[in-house]
Parts: C-alpha cells; sequence; structure tokens
C-alpha cells in the first residue's frame, strides 16, 4: 500500500519541477505566452487546462481497451475537443469578463500538446487511477509554471497583481511585459535558472 | 609614472592570484588594458572575422562617439553626462558580473555599447530607465548568447528597443528643444527638467502635452519640414547624440579613416538610402518626406556609421555587407514612410542582424561554389 | 472486415456521445451567453446616453428608455422625452466600427440631437495594447469627446496639447490607436447623421 501511495505522489509531483510541461518539456507554449500577463488569466487558464487533461487522460484511459490504434488521434481529438468547449461554454456563460480577455486562447486547449501528449504517452497504457494523477500532475506543473511567469509579468506590465495595485502610482508600467514578447523573456529566464539548478541527465 | 601603475598592478595579478578574490581578476585584466593596451589579444570572436586588435577598437568607437557625447551636453546639458556614466556603471557591473561567474576576461565590446546606447535616448529620459535598459539590452542582447562575439543582436539597440517598447511615452512623447548659446555646458538639464516630472507624466492621464517633438514625428503629424541647415549642426530636438549631423560625420569618418569601421556598410546604407527616399518621395510626397531631411534627421547617420558597422552582428563578408546596407536603406525608408512609426532605423538594423549570418552563409557559398561540392 | 467496423463503430459512438453532451450544455449555457453578449452591449449604449441603469437589470432601463429605429444606413438608438415615443428624441446613439492597431475597433457615440454635440463615447470592442492603446478605455480620454461637435472634424492632437474647440489630446505613446479613433468617428459617422436629419424631417 505504502509503495503504492508513494508511486502516486511521484505521478503528482513530478509535473511541477522535474517534468515540469513549459519549463522542461517546452510544451504549449503558446497558451503560456498569450495569457499569462494576468494573474487572473493565468489562473483561470490552468484550472481549465487542468480539468481537460485530468478528464481526457481519465476518459481516453476509460477507453483505453476500446479504441483501435489506427483511429486514436482521432478519438483523442473528439475528447479533447468536447471537454475544451465545455471550458469554453462555461466561462463564457460565468465569467464574461475573463473569457473576453483570454477567449480565442481557451478554444486553443485542444490544440495544446501536453494533453495529447499525456493521452497518448500515459493515459493510453494506464489504469483510471493513475492516468488522473498523471494528468494532475502535469496540469499542476502547468498552472505553477504560468504562475511563476505572470507572478513577475503582471506586477512589470500593469504594477497589479490579481488585479490590486501593489507597486505605488510611481511605477512606470513595462508595455513589453504585458505583451507576449515579455513572456518570452520571463519564460527565458525561468528555463535558463532551472536548467542551472537541476542539468539535463545526458 | 607609467612604471609605478605596471608595478602596481604586477603586484595586484600575484596577490589575486592566491587570494578568495580570484573571481574579479577580469576587472584587473580590463584596468590593465586600459592603461597599456593589452599586451596581450583577446581570444574572443570577432576578432578572428575582423583582424582587428579588439582593444584598439573600442577606445577608437569610444573616441569616435566623444564628439556627439560632447554635442549631447552642449544642448542639452550635463544630466547627458549621467546618462552615459549611469549606462557605464550598470553595463560594466553586469559585464563584470559575468566575467567572473564564466571565468573569462571582460570583453571590450561592453565599453562601446555603453557609449552608444545612451546616445539614441531622448535627453529627459528617466535615470533609472537608462540603467534598466542598458540592463535588459546587455543581458538578453548579449550574454544569454554566450558574451560578446556570440551576440546576434546589436546589444546598444537591443536595449534601446527594450525601452521602446516598454515606455513609448518616454521613447516618442517628451523630447526638449536644444538650448541656445552657451547652452548646456553652463546648465544642468532642459527646459521639461527633471525624470521625475516624466515618471509621473507617463503614468495614466490622458493628455500630457508633448514639448517638443522631433523633426520625424513633426513632419508625420503635419508635414512640417525642419530647416536642413538647423539639422545639419544639431539645433533641432532628439536624441542625445544624434541630432547634429555634422559631428556623427566626423566620428564616422575617422572610424573608417581608422579602419575600424568597414566604409562598404555606411556608404551602401546611406547610398541606398538616398535612392530609395528619393524615389519613393517622387511617388508619394505626403508620406515620404524629403531626401535632404530625411538624410540629417533621426538616428540614420548614427545607425550608419555606429549601430550597423557592429563587426559582431553585422556580416563580415564584403558583398554580404554590401546587401545589409542597401536593404537597411530600403527598410528604413519604408518604415518612416508607410508605418505608424516616425524613425526606422533601429528596426531596419536589428531586423537585418537576424539575416547577417544567412547572407554570409549565402555569400560564401556563391563564392566558393566549386570548393563546395 | 470487422476490424473496420470496430473503428467505425467506435468513432461514431465517440462523437455521438460527444455531439451530444454539446448539446446538452449548450442548450443550458446558450441563454446566459446571449444575455451577457446583449447586456455588454445595451449597457455601453445607456452609458452614452447618459442614462442612469440598475447595474443588476439594465435590461430594464433599455427597455424603457431605447427605441431602436433601423434605417437604411444602420440602426440608431433614441430616447425620447419622458419615455414617449411621439414626444421628441432627446438623444441618438450609433455604433461605429473600424479596424484598431490589432484587430477591431467598436465604438457608441451618444449625440445630443440639439446641438449635435457629443454626449458620451463608449468604447464597445478593442484588442489594442494593454497599458498603451487600451487606455483609449479609460474615463479621462473618453471625457473629453463630451461636448464636441460631431458633424465637424475632432481632431485628436498628438502633438501639443489640444487647444482648438473641437480637439482631444491623445494618449501619451499611443499615437497610432489615437489616430486610428478620429478616423473612424469622423469618417464613419456621416451616413448616422445624415439618417439623423431624414428622422427629423420625417
Amino acid at each position: 500500500m505504502a509503495e503504492a501511495t508513494e508511486k502516486g505522489f511521484r505521478l503528482l509531483t513530478r509535473g511541477l519541477i522535474k517534468d515540469n510541461p513549459t519549463f522542461r518539456m517546452v510544451l504549449g507554449i503558446c497558451s503560456t505566452l498569450a495569457v499569462s500577463n494576468r494573474m487572473t488569466n493565468s489562473l483561470a487558464m490552468s484550472l481549465g487546462t487542468t480539468f481537460v487533461i485530468v478528464s481526457s487522460s481519465l476518459s481516453v484511459s476509460l477507453l483505453r481497451n476500446y479504441i483501435p490504434k489506427r483511429v486514436r488521434m482521432a478519438v483523442y481529438t473528439v475528447i479533447i475537443a468536447t471537454f475544451v468547449v465545455c471550458v469554453d461554454l462555461y466561462l463564457k456563460a460565468f465569467y464574461p469578463l475573463i473569457s473576453k480577455q483570454i477567449g480565442p486562447y481557451v478554444g486553443l486547449i485542444i490544440t495544446n500538446c501536453i494533453i495529447m501528449g499525456r493521452c497518448e504517452s500515459f493515459a493510453s497504457g494506464n489504469k483510471p487511477g493513475p492516468s488522473i494523477l498523471d494528468g494532475l500532475g502535469v496540469g499542476m506543473g502547468y498552472s505553477f509554471s504560468l504562475i511563476l511567469i505572470s507572478a513577475i509579468r503582471e506586477p512589470l506590465g500593469f504594477g497589479t497583481m490579481m488585479g490590486y495595485q501593489v507597486l505605488g502610482s510611481w511605477w512606470t508600467p513595462w508595455i513589453l511585459m504585458v505583451m507576449p514578447p515579455g513572456a518570452f523573456l520571463v519564460l527565458g529566464l525561468y528555463i535558463w535558472v532551472l536548467r542551472t539548478i537541476y542539468p539535463e541527465k545526458k | 609614472m607609467k612604471g609605478l601603475i605596471r608595478k602596481s598592478l604586477d603586484l595586484c595579478y600575484g596577490w589575486l592570484e592566491k587570494s578568495p578574490l580570484k573571481p574579479l581578476k577580469p576587472l584587473l585584466n580590463a584596468a590593465d588594458g586600459f592603461f597599456f593596451r593589452g599586451a596581450e589579444v583577446t581570444e574572443a570572436a570577432p576578432h578572428l572575422r575582423d583582424g582587428i586588435n579588439l582593444k584598439r577598437m573600442f577606445i577608437f568607437v569610444v573616441f569616435a562617439a566623444m564628439p556627439s557625447a560632447l554635442a549631447g551636453i552642449y544642448l542639452f546639458g550635463w544630466r547627458a553626462l549621467w546618462v552615459i556614466l549611469i549606462s557605464y556603471v550598470v553595463g560594466l557591473g553586469l559585464e563584470v558580473v559575468f566575467a567572473a561567474v564564466r571565468k573569462e576576461e571582460i570583453s571590450e565590446g561592453a565599453f562601446v555599447t555603453c557609449i552608444l546606447f545612451p546616445l539614441t535616448l531622448p535627453p529627459n529620459i528617466p535615470l533609472w530607465m537608462v540603467g534598466v535598459g542598458i540592463f535588459m539590452g546587455i543581458l538578453f542582447g548579449k550574454e544569454v548568447f554566450g558574451g560578446t562575439g556570440h551576440n546576434i543582436f546589436n546589444p546598444a539597440l537591443v536595449s534601446r528597443i527594450f525601452l521602446y517598447i516598454c515606455f513609448p511615452a518616454v521613447m516618442t512623447g517628451n523630447w526638449i528643444r536644444p538650448m541656445e548659446g552657451w547652452g548646456g555646458f553652463i546648465k544642468y538639464s532642459g527646459d521639461l527638467l527633471s525624470g521625475e516630472t516624466l515618471i509621473s507624466a507617463s503614468l495614466p492621464q490622458a493628455g500630457d502635452a508633448v514639448t517638443a517633438a522631433t523633426p520625424l514625428t513633426d513632419f508625420k503629424a503635419t508635414g512640417e519640414l525642419a530647416p536642413l541647415w538647423d539639422l545639419f549642426w544639431g539645433n533641432v530636438s532628439g536624441s542625445l547624440g544624434e541630432t547634429s549631423a555634422i559631428l556623427i560625420l566626423l566620428g564616422g569618418l575617422f572610424l573608417i579613416i581608422t579602419r575600424i569601421a568597414d566604409w562598404r556598410i555606411p556608404l551602401s546604407y546611406i547610398g541606398s538610402f538616398v535612392i530609395f527616399a528619393f524615389i519613393f518621395h517622387g511617388i508619394n510626397p505626403e508620406k515620404f518626406a524629403p531626401v535632404g531631411f530625411q538624410l540629417l534627421s533621426g538616428g540614420l547617420l548614427f545607425g550608419a556609421f555606429f549601430m550597423a558597422t557592429d563587426p559582431v552582428s553585422g556580416p563580415f563578408t564584403k558583398g554580404g555587407r554590401w546587401f545589409f546596407g542597401i536593404i537597411c536603406g530600403l527598410l528604413t525608408v519604408l518604415i518612416r514612410g508607410v508605418s505608424g512609426y516616425a524613425e526606422g532605423v533601429m528596426f531596419a538594423i536589428l531586423f537585418m542582424n537576424i539575416f547577417s549570418s544567412l547572407i554570409d552563409e549565402l555569400v560564401l557559398s556563391y563564392r566558393y561554389k566549386e570548393f563546395r561540392r | 472486415m470487422k476490424e473496420r467496423l470496430m473503428i467505425a463503430a467506435v468513432l461514431l459512438l465517440v462523437s455521438i456521445a460527444s455531439a451530444l453532451s454539446l448539446a446538452a450544455i449548450n442548450n443550458v449555457s446558450f441563454p446566459v451567453i446571449q444575455r451577457n453578449q446583449e447586456r455588454q452591449f445595451k449597457v455601453a449604449l445607456l452609458k452614452a446616453l447618459e442614462i442612469p441603469f440598475d447595474s443588476e437589470m439594465p435590461e430594464k432601463a433599455y427597455n424603457i428608455q431605447i427605441e431602436e429605429k433601423s434605417t437604411e444606413e444602420g440602426t440608431l438608438y433614441l430616447t425620447h422625452e419622458d419615455n414617449q415615443k411621439d414626444l421628441p428624441v432627446t438623444g441618438v446613439a450609433f455604433m461605429l466600427k473600424g479596424a484598431g492597431f490589432w484587430g477591431p475597433l467598436s465604438l457608441i457615440v451618444g449625440l445630443d440631437p440639439a446641438d449635435m454635440s457629443i454626449r458620451g463615447l463608449e468604447i464597445f470592442e478593442q484588442e489594442e495594447t494593454p497599458g498603451l492603446g487600451a487606455r483609449i478605455e479609460e474615463k479621462a480620454f473618453r471625457d473629453q469627446f463630451k461636448g464636441k461637435q460631431i458633424e465637424k472634424k475632432i481632431i485628436v492632437q498628438i502633438k501639443g496639447a489640444a487647444t482648438g474647440p473641437n480637439d482631444v489630446s491623445a494618449i501619451t505613446g499611443a499615437t497610432i490607436t489615437s489616430k486610428t479613433l478620429e478616423k473612424i468617428i469622423n469618417e464613419t459617422s456621416r451616413p448616422y447623421i445624415e439618417a439623423m436629419r431624414s428622422l427629423n424631417n420625417g
């Protein structure tokens, strides 16, 4: 039992730093660059993406014995797209303001390689339990990186945090940090730091 | 005197070898190089490409930029000196840190970057912004690529474009008129004083007044043309070191005569600029200003002589240099005329920096077709 | 043969399941989403005409006070004295559209038909640079338009202070967005003004 718990824990946490999808595998960059300029957008995007990863991993894992090999990608895409549209409609209906800001990028969760990657490489060969944990772990890793990036971009770019003024009126906003190129710089710095602390094993 | 410095430097070398401060050796090397122009030649890449002793090169470029820097002080006050000093302190500080971490010598490129960058700034830029700009420019323009000789872009222009995109209000909105008579040599700063008022001016409040637009912005907004004579001497509002055409020409010619800069790039750049500006002005005089005005205004001359000639980020083949300059000229004319920006020199040079190695590659493979089967 | 049938069956089933669940969710969320979108427009319109409303229920004020009048040139939104349709018109609003720096830019202009002066200007849709062009949404900037004559050319001054009677100061650094706004207002409002005239005469 202890062994199983430990394994589950490892599945859950490895996405945070060691196999972080954004910083280590450099996947899902499009949405990372686009939405991470405000913390609220990042949180919404993180929750949405994590929901999609977990639920599509679960579905794929449940269906794994019935999906024919030759059309598995098509089936995955249909499953993922279904959940993404759910998230999109949900945001549009209940959080119109957030939806307006990150609108197009919610739809683009479908093309986020992280999700397809988890379905293909993990969920299709594992039981539902571990697949959920794995999806949750990777989703948390993605969320973690989004939060880290917007923790730098929002204060520098707007002088705010979660919409609250944290830097006084003396602060001149750095417009570059609001725009996607700013995310490139911040993302690059994080990757630099992480690669220096945890060098890649040859 | 000279012997004394030499002796104390040698003493320091010996002491440093044993002390825990060993990582600071690059700093001492730089001091050595400064006083004695370096006994040994740098082994880094750019000199391989260009065949010029780097230590001599950097000091010459700084000399060449001196007239423009002095003009900056004369026209806009002693505050210009602070802008330059801060650029040096922050830029060299960062360079020392990286040299120490990487256990390399301090590269002389930083000396050049730190003088060229402030000369492209508006005179009343807040001082902290200068520091931020040079820091980001050297970090992202040079160090992340592996230091001098490995950078793709001209670090001085990276610094400037960073500020330009981050703080457009300050970088494009608030210019000051140059001073009259003895002007800047007896004054600290121009009329729109101190960066402190600027900081608040750049914060949300609709409708800040622009004190004095640059000639190019003026043309873009109203179609007015500044007198050529003023542009030639530098008696217009603009960046610290970019207003006086005559002084830039002086420095530029010095660079070319001493063979620090290759004459092909400025010639092809300015030449193609003049030709294209002439053609486009003929087609649409409302959007494209007359040639003489365009030639002398903005950062064209400064960019052509000091920025485009950077041996690291520009091409090194002769044919490549011609091509580089010609496309830069065309892009500058187009950006000035058609885009929303009033000035296009910075964008043109940075854009062409991307293609430098590709251009070289093409030129070489064309030249040595037979050997490259 | 059997394998092919299996593939077709799985694909069909997955697609049907996906379609059904999405249809169900859409059924629930569609009215909410539609209300959100209309509400956003109605709020902007009420604000442009300076009509007070209950922010929980803007539809109420809108239904009572606004008359939609479609003309050949486009829809005019009218308010009448005492909200009686046969009494004189006290306010007219219409929507102007154009291309902004990054994407579509649309705004609602509210007019006082007595002297053809602007009552209020609301930005309905914009994708300008946050912190720069997007600042056209700020009240301080928009309020400058109040009282300007729509029939004369409105000038957004990017150089020097706004001194003329129909001048407005641009947002510092956001020359392009400011000038685009000027262009949209001056060039696309003509047909609506014509429509208003024929309304008054007819």
